[in-house]
């Protein structure tokens, strides 16, 4: 398939492992990537309020990616606001709404579209996965990831006993509200098993920044890793 | 501006760390048996048929409306419209004094919270008992409810003893039996001695004038039917056409709340008792609009679809942490955030939807289907062009869009970012983040360069 890569600006800036990660996964499994020019999908814009911000950054992605037979993001939370900004900003363009419909986040894309299931692959280490609440909640995806990493000899997989509660995140959330969104954060850091993972697996930069950051403040020696890098050291694809 | 008065609200219940055991002990009391309750298929299918009862309802308001008050007039029921909250609450203080009333007792209502009528009344002379345990003991505790349906959720058990020994005047302990001695003893005498009973309403049938009331403690039943006058203070937006419309809501409102198939009481209030039969003299009904109808027909109609279940509170991540007294509104949670700044246009108000992080497990579990999070979104930009924003925001997201929103001028301003990250430690957003989280290193190149320089992108881009 002709894929176009919408990198995210989280990912460009404080996360090209994951980007890179991506690609190689989606090259593995036969694909040809894009790269249409980048930069953000206006995200922090509409949900802090200010929507006339927001949507030139959509009309930006609707004119460079209309091309691609498939857009892939290695994040939920940009891909909810590439498809939910389509929608909202362009209802009456089939084109917007049928890019919205083909834009994936990566782990969605792997399961529906390329049809993964367990896929064979190899990393040792223990590792709890964080569902990003863009991927579950807003684009109804949750267990995708899961599904992904089962195959994956080695790898010890941890749940956290409430697994869709939030890391506190929320963008401009963070800062506007910064003692509660820390407060959301140590609420998941005193949800990790006892026997602590050596790995936090998340789908988004967002949470990966959040609980990351946090664990790092705090002095905990646990790695955050993208999905994207998981699936890519495992080899999964190959 | 945001409401300073918010800010510091939430960052004092943040702070209170007992708070957030109590609040998040109980709501996980609530939230698991509630996800547990129903079979995936069942719950979509319950969902989707009351989501259309209760659309149905709401858009057809006006006549609902006209319909039930011709038929609950056949019943005898006395009704009374209110377009705001003091208006329904002159009328409340009307049916007192006409009655005589110095004494009521009230089963839980959040109508009644809304427009502070216990306050109104203890103006016109008149004593308002709270009988739903939760909702006494919060008023023995001069407090206001914290939760939609679990008004004292945020109160431990030995607060709860302290506050029964101080109105009881000797020691009550705090295991289970006691307290509801006590509380079942005090209110029981009040029952008697009540000449008026307050309540709301869970629906309101139009089809034959009746009110559906549902209750666990049975202090509804005792509050509608021992007194020799019961007044029902009711939101608009709770009429339904018929009994078949109300069955999936009626299901889903006990399974969302606690996970319980069936509440302890389901009440259906038609009238005033014949001659000769137990039950008030009088039953009246105040028909409350207090800002329902400007919702009507607009972009957060929804909104009205709310059947006061408090699933979404019980499942918010924030609420959690804050309890509801945070929200500083009669309704809290995600629900709160979306109804107050519709219902109330106070400085608190219309900074709420700010309180979320949009991670849209609201949105979720609620059983009418509202899109929580996506109203949270379009309420914040009703806040922005309104004029409540954070602060230095509208000229920081300009910036961004003209920065940024221009991808080859995100690229040319791109290497600028790891030193503008640098000086921006010094203050700002960045300052904040910094105080509880260390931030990654910003990659110097673009993606893009690693991507091509790794053979990755097809070679025609």
């Amino acid at each position: 398939m002709e894929i176009a890569l919408f990198t995210t600006c989280l990912g460009d800036l404080f996360a090209q492992e994951a980007v890179v990660s991506t690609a190689r996964v989606l090259r593995r499994l036969g694909h040809r990537l894009h790269l249409p020019p980048q930069t953000c999908c206006g995200q922090p814009a509409m949900n802090s309020g200010f929507p006339g911000e927001a949507k030139p950054f959509i009309a930006a992605y609707l004119r460079d990616f209309l091309g691609a037979q498939a857009v892939v993001a290695p994040s939920g939370s940009c891909v909810a606001m590439l498809r939910h900004g389509l929608r909202q900003f362009f209802p009456e363009d089939p084109e917007a709404l049928a890019l919205a419909e083909r834009t994936y986040e990566l782990t969605q894309f792997l399961t529906d579209v390329e049809g993964l299931d367990r896929p064979q692959g190899r990393y040792a280490g223990r590792a709890i996965y964080h569902e990003s609440c863009h991927l579950a909640h807003w684009l109804h995806q949750a267990g995708r990831a899961e599904r992904l990493f089962s195959g994956i000899a080695g790898l010890e997989l941890l749940h956290f006993p409430d697994p869709q509660l939030c890391c506190g995140f929320g963008g401009t959330f963070a800062v506007h509200f910064e003692e509660l969104s820390l407060a959301m954060a140590d609420e998941k850091v005193a949800q990790l098993p006892s026997q602590a993972p050596d790995l936090l697996v998340a789908s988004d930069q967002g949470c990966l920044m959040q609980l990351g950051g946090r664990l790092e403040a705090l002095g905990r020696k646990i790695e955050p890793m993208h999905v994207a890098v998981l699936l890519d050291r495992a080899g999964v694809g190959e | 501006m945001i409401s300073e008065k918010l800010l510091h609200g939430v960052q004092s219940a943040v702070l209170n760390r007992s708070l957030h055991d109590a609040v998040a002990k109980s709501v996980d009391r609530h939230s698991l048996p509630a996800a547990a309750a129903l079979a995936p298929e069942q719950r979509g299918l319950f969902r989707a048929r009351a989501r259309a009862a209760r659309l149905d309802a709401v858009r057809s308001l006006p006549a609902l409306c006209a319909q039930f008050i011709s038929t609950a007039e056949q019943r005898g029921i006395r009704i009374h419209t209110a377009q705001d909250g003091s208006e329904a609450a002159r009328i409340v203080a009307q049916i007192a004094r006409e009655c005589g009333a110095t004494r009521a007792v009230k089963s839980k209502s959040m109508a009644t919270e809304e427009i502070a009528l216990n306050e109104q009344l203890a103006q016109a002379g008149v004593t308002v008992l709270e009988t739903d345990l939760g909702e006494y003991i919060v008023q023995l505790a001069g407090e206001r409810p914290s939760h939609i349906i679990a008004p004292c959720l945020h109160k431990s058990r030995k607060e709860i003893a302290e506050l029964f020994s101080r109105e009881a005047g000797r020691e009550i302990p705090e295991d289970t039996p006691s307290l509801s001695a006590f509380a079942r003893g005090r209110l029981r005498e009040e029952f008697r001695r009540a000449d008026l009973g307050i309540s709301g309403a869970n629906f309101l049938v139009a089809e034959d004038g009746s009110l559906v009331i549902i209750s666990n403690e049975g202090n509804a039943r005792f509050s509608t039917t021992l007194p020799r006058v019961h007044v029902a203070v009711v939101g608009v937006e709770k009429l339904i056409r018929n009994y078949e419309a109300m069955q999936d809501a009626l299901r889903l409102l006990p399974v969302s709340s606690t996970g319980q198939r069936i509440t302890s009481y389901v009440s259906v209030v038609r009238g005033p008792a014949a001659p000769g039969e137990d039950g008030p003299e009088e039953v009246h009904v105040v028909l409350m609009d207090a800002g329902r109808s400007q919702i009507l027909g607009g972009p957060y109609e929804e909104a009205l679809l709310c059947i006061r279940c408090g699933a979404c509170l019980d499942i918010c991540p924030v609420y959690r942490q804050t309890g509801g007294h945070a929200y500083q509104s009669v309704y809290s949670g995600p629900i709160g955030a979306v109804l107050t700044p519709l219902l109330r246009d106070d400085a608190e108000a219309k900074a709420l939807p700010f309180l979320s992080s949009l991670c849209g497990a609201c949105s979720d579990v609620c059983p009418v289907g509202i899109h929580l999070h996506e109203h949270l979104v379009a309420l914040r930009a009703r806040a922005v062009a309104g004029g409540t924003a954070f602060t230095g925001e509208g000229a920081a997201f300009r910036g961004y869009r003209r920065a940024w929103a221009v991808p080859s001028r995100y690229l040319r301003l791109r290497s600028l970012m790891p030193g503008a990250l640098r000086l921006a430690r010094a203050g700002g957003p960045l300052r904040l983040w910094l105080r509880g989280r260390t931030l990654p290193p910003v990659a110097k190149a673009p993606v893009a360069k690693r991507l091509r320089d790794e053979g990755l992108i097809e070679e025609d881009d």
